[in-house]
């Protein structure tokens, strides 16, 4: 534990200091302490509720369920610490995790065993507990200020009527029922793209078009989203999908957000992510019809006009005050020549609105030779026929339609399964592939010998 | 900001422009050969790469851009070069050991909230399948530590990350990490932990010194016995936040096919079994007749042949304990231990007061017990 104390002794300096979080070492979260206007995610009794909170010094955070806590609480600790709220005094005390040594002298035989040796079964144990509780609510609301969760837990359990008869499973159950209503055991989570994707699936999942976890991850690396990459996205969740490009590229290479129409759509998930300002400095809003058009432009001037075109726009585009949203910046005249000189090295779609093989059609084309691409899509139909349609066009190899299919597993002695509700539906469908029509193709390998371009670097 | 050609990750300062990026001598190039079919070249001036599609001397693929369709010298086929991405190289890879595939990989590189500067440990190396994709996630700033006790295999990764330009951000080492644990130098630095090992359960102790607060260790094992066992472990070392999923990729054939509409007419050769019309496409003229009588559908089906199973993965976070836990954490199990009868105790005293001082509400007991709303009381009236 001794550089758990460390640690958190240098996070305290830090803050102390006032310095601002830039290096790169820094930007890395884990055993980063939670700071003043940091977004949390407060997660109560294992999942059983979560809510987003932002740490300002003096606010009051709603826990659910009449417990509050001071953001004070929280401030100067790691992120991932673990907290019990103690319903008698309303006080929030940070826990470490409670390491069972239990089982140390029973080997791994009895301890797969141990739960199923039992006479007892629920044979007896009426339907309805209605009435098995000897203690009235009163009761029970007046030992609530005395005594503590585990405590009220053991007191409820020796006067009920019924839970001698149950079977050890059935007792563990109810146990940990009445723990989860007398104390509140609370995971402070940073926000990492993972873990908001997962809350906004459980809670509002309208919000990212019922995107999956799963599926998040597979649209990342399947359009091999990295460091001192060019992407495009279009997404319509919410800021989701760029969240995850961003802290996948860390504030390294460009990302240009693509929106349909005139105006980006809402991009608020990506304020809960506690991004610093390389992060949202990596980013362009451009209008995909700009870029289309800028690309179909700059593909009739020569290379050289482009850097006197820069140059002459350079300071207009100064004069001009440049339009922001949601901490991001708009494309101006020099990022979109750089974007469709360059091209994208990955192109991510994730969209319910727009048409995937439409949307391949045009996008495809300003992206750089043997760039990879994912298309998630929450119905196979549309995916398949913009499949189809790149395959015979030769615009793609390496295509694949993939369903991510995810399931969650209780993992306990002597009762391993697969957990019985999952959102395991669906986390929808992924095409992904490697862009081939960005060169002239087909044409015998004599042919093909002449570089196109002279090589600069 | 782009690729730099023929290496697995992207670098930067980006060359001035490769819209087109062009194959140098020594580039790692990925042929396509059609569906599925792909292989890794290293592009070496007198080497000649011969497959069934014909002959491709490497000489010719100089100066040509990623990405382009290739015809062969004798021409017979063609192929396609691709640039190397860490997803292709998981499909040409030399398998030394089983690998991990693509919806894993994904899976396990997010859960481990990796991003760049992120430091991650991985034991065992095996093929490198991952370690190419935990590579692209921490790359630039980030490091991978990866260990393997097979020695052939150490020195196959080792020549493998050099060629693939990964090896700045990685590195791979000899060593037993069942038997002998990370190293110490590594206490307390790493973001994730990584393992695929057979007994997984023997070293957790080591990562649980290995990972900094917060830190996320992943396990992947494919039996459920091993799982098990492991969570036992986690939970002694300080682990909390434990889950396991299994992620199954269900891939999915593409094809477009003829249904036939009209019901007089009858079922034609194209229409019969299913006819693919996307293998024989109407360039050859075949269907252009009995287009009118004919649809084509494009369906989706998944592949009758499925990886139901890969491994269990579990995921599981080390949480940072607050100053003097251990101290608390061995007060509170000394309270429980004598606890149970002392609380009880305490709890029944309590009760017996309070019940002593205030009268008691009893609304349920006293009051004449009312019949249930719910129920029907007299079954047998069906006069409404």
């Amino acid at each position: 534990m001794a550089p758990e104390g460390e640690r958190a002794t240098e996070a305290a300096a830090e803050r102390s200091s006032g310095k601002p979080e830039t290096t790169a070492s820094e930007r890395v979260h884990a055993g980063r302490a939670m700071r003043e206007n940091d977004v949390v995610l407060l997660e109560m009794n294992d999942g059983e509720r979560a809510t987003f909170a932002t740490l300002r010094a003096g606010k009051v955070i709603d826990l659910g369920k009449r417990a509050r806590a001071p953001a004070e609480a929280f401030l100067g600790a790691p992120f991932g610490s673990m907290y019990e709220a103690r319903h008698n005094t309303g006080e929030v005390e940070r826990i470490g995790a409670t390491t069972e040594v239990i089982n140390e002298e029973t080997d791994d035989e009895e301890a797969f065993a141990a739960p199923l040796a039992d006479e007892r079964s629920n044979k007896n144990v009426p339907n309805t507990e209605h009435g098995a509780q000897t203690l009235t609510d009163s009761e029970i609301a007046a030992l609530k200020r005395e005594f503590t969760g585990e405590e009220m837990v053991e007191i409820i359990a020796a006067y009920s009527k019924t839970f001698e008869e149950k079977t050890a499973f059935a007792q563990e159950k109810y146990k940990a029922r009445k723990l989860k209503k007398h104390m509140t055991k609370i995971l402070a989570r940073f926000p990492s793209p993972r873990v908001v994707c997962e809350q906004y699936f459980y809670e509002n999942p309208s919000k990212t078009s019922y995107m999956r976890f799963d599926s998040l991850s597979m649209l990342m690396n399947m359009a091999n989203v990295g460091a001192h990459g060019q992407t495009l996205v279009l997404e319509t969740c919410g800021g989701l999908v760029l969240g995850s490009i961003m802290h996948r590229m860390g504030g390294f290479g460009r990302i240009c957000n693509g929106f349909v129409g005139t105006n980006p759509t809402g991009m608020e998930v990506v304020q809960n992510m506690n991004f610093d300002p390389t992060h949202y400095d990596s980013v362009r809003h451009a209008s995909l019809s700009g870029l289309i058009e800028a690309r179909q432009k700059g593909a009739v001037e020569a290379d050289t006009t482009r850097a006197k075109s820069m140059e002459t726009t350079e300071p207009s585009t100064a004069e001009k005050k440049e339009r922001v949203y949601m901490k991001m910046k708009f494309a101006n005249d020099g990022d979109m020549s750089d974007f469709t000189q360059h091209g994208f090295s990955s192109l991510v779609i994730a969209s319910l609105s727009v048409e995937p093989k439409a949307v391949l059609e045009q996008l495809l084309p300003l992206c750089a030779s043997s760039a990879s691409f994912a298309v998630w899509f929450n119905a196979s139909q549309p995916l398949a026929e913009a499949y189809y349609y790149l395959r015979n066009s030769n615009l793609a190899v390496n295509l694949s339609l993939v369903e991510p299919f995810l399931r969650s597993q209780q993992v306990l002695p002597g009762r391993t399964h697969p957990v019985m509700t999952t959102d395991a539906g669906s986390g929808g469908f992924i095409l992904s592939g490697t862009y081939v029509g960005g060169v002239n193709t087909n044409t015998p390998i004599e042919a093909n010998k002449k570089p196109k371009r002279e090589e600069n670097s | 900001m782009s690729h730099v050609r023929g290496t697995m990750l992207y670098a930067s300062p980006a060359p001035e422009t490769d819209r087109e990026r062009l194959i140098r001598e020594n580039d790692l190039v990925v042929v396509v050969e059609g569906f599925n079919a792909a292989v890794a070249q290293r592009i070496r001036i007198g080497e000649t790469f011969v497959s069934r599609h014909g002959r491709f001397p490497h000489a010719a693929l100089v100066g040509v851009a990623f990405g382009t369709k290739i015809r062969a010298s004798d021409g017979r086929g063609f192929v396609h070069v691709c640039a190397p991405t860490p997803e292709l190289w998981t499909k040409v890879l030399a398998h030394r050991t089983q690998i991990l595939y693509a919806p894993d990989i994904a899976l396990v590189s997010a859960e481990m909230e990796l991003r760049p500067g992120s430091t991650v440990l991985e034991s065992g190396t095996g093929s490198g399948s991952l370690t190419h994709a935990l590579a692209r996630c921490v790359a630039p700033t980030g490091k991978v530590w990866t260990f393997e006790f097979n020695e052939t295999r150490v020195k196959a990764a080792e020549e493998e990350f050099r060629a693939n330009g990964i090896d700045e951000v990685t590195t791979v080492t000899h060593r037993d990490i069942e038997r002998d644990g990370f190293p110490e130098e590594l206490a307390s630095t790493a973001d994730a932990v990584f393992l695929d090992l057979p007994g997984p359960q023997k070293c957790v102790a080591s990562v649980a010194r290995s990972l900094r607060p917060n830190g996320v260790l992943c396990t992947f094992s494919p039996c459920i016995e091993q799982v098990h066992k492991t969570i036992v472990e986690m939970k002694k070392h300080g682990f909390a936040d434990i889950k396991t999923v299994e992620l199954l990729g269900r891939h999915y054939d593409v094809e477009g096919r003829c249904l036939q509409t009209d019901l007089s007419a009858p079922l034609s050769k194209e229409t019969k079994g299913g006819w693919r019309k996307d293998q024989k496409r109407p360039r050859d003229g075949a269907t252009e007749d009995s287009a009118s009588t004919l649809t084509e559908t494009v369906v989706a089906h998944p592949q009758q042949r499925l990886q139901s199973h890969t491994a269990y993965l579990t995921f599981a976070r080390l949480i940072p304990a607050p100053e003097n836990w251990t101290e608390t954490l061995a007060e509170r199990a000394k309270t429980s231990e004598s606890g149970n009868e002392e609380v009880l105790k305490r709890a029944a005293e309590f009760l017996a007061k309070r019940r002593g001082t205030k009268k008691r509400y009893r609304p349920q007991s006293d009051a004449p017990k009312q019949p249930s709303k719910h129920v029907i009381s007299n079954p047998d009236d069906y006069s409404d």
